[in-house]
């Protein structure tokens, strides 16, 4: 999944939430840099949350979202037609 | 503890926070090392401290803060633009800190430049990790103050995850501020959490009933009449966004605050200048010489931030425009010459076409050179003193490309100017691209390097005597500037000798003025 896919769909903001239990870790932006440079065209905001909290806000998802999570790590979250699962 | 009570604090480091002496092309000293002096030597030659209130309000400050302060007063905020050697005394009781600065890290050209050749960090670098590092930063971290950064070199920040983690930095803004930096204050005081980062994309830039008006002076009178820019080049991220004009009511509203401050002199800012008021790339004449006569009726010395070449030789050829404007800014019977910044970028057409294909417009790229070379030569005629660029390293830049630049800088030498190589950093669409730093510098970089060198010092001495330090006031400036040209002369003769290399002399008689 590309954030043209976005660009392309006439998308013009972009939420990327961490589910962290770091709190106040952020060396996911190491592994963020490029796609965040990369982007000319959509407004990106970028957020972390505790981990906990996942499965509480994909209840209450109110827009379309895609989780992008580890095969490693077994994620239990509420099934609903907003939200697209991606392993990787 | 503190009594003094500001809930938002508007600053950024004293290489920011300084009106170099009222020149502000001495303000690039400050991307630079200190070369041949000490730090602080240096320091009050490229940025000596701003004259403060007693509540350290500086008498001028930058344009984002400034525009970033009136948002949050009109919005009824208790905001302030506070100079950095004061910030301590509010800290306690501030909510927010808030950032700005064009070169944080120094990563940006023509720091990055001067870090590479020179091995030692840049004093913009090192000065705002002085700040950063202040003790009363961290103790109001650790009673929640939140720190907000922002300004055009953002993106610095996700290279410097470290510091952005050791400093306790909560949001990196990247883009234009108006519409995002109102959430994130309202997110701050209704105790919730803020983004790490924000983008703002070009459909989110604010119209111009969203901009307000400064209310108190900015640096050197800087006031902003364009925003964004139509030409496209591929390294430049001004271009990104839309483009606005800004009404002239408006821009007058900002240069009389500036005056009633007595900041008596203004920059009118944009990435084009020639281009205000313009249908595209088609120039307006009527919107300029309104522009220039509104400058005239209100300043006492007007100088331009940016202009393209192809403007300038647009202009001048088909409406006479430049002798016009620059008849209007000689009118007050004490101005002799307009400063302005100009990219040159490259000599190579070829290249040109690649990275900056309308750039060259109205004209074709396969004429980049002559192009160039006509703007000096219209600019030189007319007492406009351009401050040009060069940016080595481009993507896709090959030896031929560097040798046709070598060759360009060559045919400028008869019009004074100052030429200025800045190594390729990643912004606009090639942000994503691998940083000059990567790559090897080779034998063409250090030609096009060497003919920059020479060329601006034979035209430096010409432009501080007779027009950029000429009053007897600038007296003390001048000599240590002439002193520090010495020195380089030296240190390039000296680096040339050692390198093997023969000493360049192009034969070019300045044409008479």
């Amino acid at each position: 999944m590309h954030l043209s896919d976005f660009s392309s769909r006439a998308t013009s903001r972009i939420r990327l939430r961490f589910y962290n239990d770091r709190a106040g870790d952020i060396s996911y932006i190491e592994y963020l840099r490029k796609i965040l440079l990369h982007n000319t065209n959509l407004s990106i905001v970028v957020e972390e949350k505790p981990i906990d909290e996942l499965q509480g806000d994909v209840k209450f998802l109110e827009d379309e979202a895609v989780l992008i999570c580890s095969r490693h790590y077994s994620v239990n979250v509420p099934t609903t037609d907003r939200l697209r699962i991606v392993e990787v | 503890m503190s009594t003094e009570k500001i809930d938002i604090i508007l600053t950024t480091d004293r290489t920011m926070m300084s009106n170099h002496h009222g020149k502000e092309f001495l303000g690039f000293m400050a991307t630079g090392p200190p070369i041949g002096m000490p730090e602080e030597l240096w320091m009050w030659i490229a940025a000596p401290k701003m004259r403060t209130d007693e509540h350290g309000r500086p008498w001028q400050a930058p344009y984002a803060l400034r525009k970033l302060e009136a948002l949050l007063l009109d919005n009824g905020y208790d905001a302030a633009v506070i100079d950095p050697d004061y910030v301590d005394r509010y800290l306690p009781n501030a909510k927010i800190l808030m950032l700005s600065h064009h070169d944080y890290f120094a990563l940006c050209p023509p720091s990055s430049e001067w870090w590479v050749v020179t091995k030692n960090e840049p004093v913009n670098a090192r000065s705002f990790k002085r700040f950063m590092e202040k003790t009363a930063i961290r103790e109001a971290k650790k009673n929640g103050l939140k720190i907000i950064v922002g300004g055009p070199s953002a993106w610095q920040w996700l290279y410097k995850i470290d510091l952005w983690s050791r400093w306790g930095v909560d949001t990196v803004v990247d883009g234009e501020g108006e519409r995002i930096a109102l959430d994130l204050v309202k997110k701050v005081f209704g105790n919730e959490p803020l983004p790490r980062y924000v983008f703002v994309g070009p459909r989110d830039v604010p119209n111009i009933d969203e901009i307000p008006t400064i209310k108190y002076a900015s640096i050197n009178g800087l006031v902003e009449i364009m925003r964004g820019c139509p030409r496209g080049c591929k390294f430049c991220s001004v271009t990104l966004r839309k483009l606005r004009h800004i009404p002239l009511d408006m821009i007058e509203k900002e240069i009389r605050v500036n005056v009633s401050q007595g900041v008596v002199n203004g920059l009118l800012h944009s990435e084009d200048v020639l281009l205000y008021g313009a249908h595209g790339l088609n120039l307006n004449p009527d919107a300029l010489i309104k522009l220039h006569e509104l400058a005239r009726r209100n300043l006492q010395e007007i100088a331009w931030s940016h202009a393209s070449l192809a403007a300038i030789k647009d202009a001048e050829e088909k409406y006479r425009l430049i002798s016009k404007i620059m008849e209007i800014v000689k009118s007050n019977g004490t101005q002799t010459y307009l400063g302005v910044e100009v990219g040159i970028e490259t000599g190579s057409a070829r290249l040109a076409k690649k990275i900056m294909p309308a750039k060259s417009l109205p004209y074709p790229t396969e004429s980049w050179p002559e192009i160039v070379e006509d703007a000096f030569s219209i600019m030189h005629e007319n007492n406009i003193i351009p401050a040009a660029t060069l940016i080595l390293g481009l993507p896709e830049e090959t030896p031929e490309d560097l040798v046709q630049t070598a060759e360009l800088i060559d045919k400028l030498r008869p019009y004074r100017s100052l030429i200025v190589p800045m190594f390729f950093v990643p912004m606009g669409v090639l942000k994503n691209k691998d940083w000059f730093t990567d790559v090897k510098v080779t034998n063409e970089h250090i030609e096009v390097m060497r003919r920059c060198l020479w060329h601006s010092i034979y035209w430096a001495e010409d432009i501080i005597n007779k027009f950029y330090l000429n009053k007897p006031a600038a007296m003390p400036l001048r000599v240590l500037i002439k002193a520090f040209l010495k020195y380089v002369k030296w240190k390039g003769k000296t680096i040339e000798r050692k390198l093997g290399l023969t000493p360049i002399e192009t034969p070019a008689m300045p044409i008479a003025k």
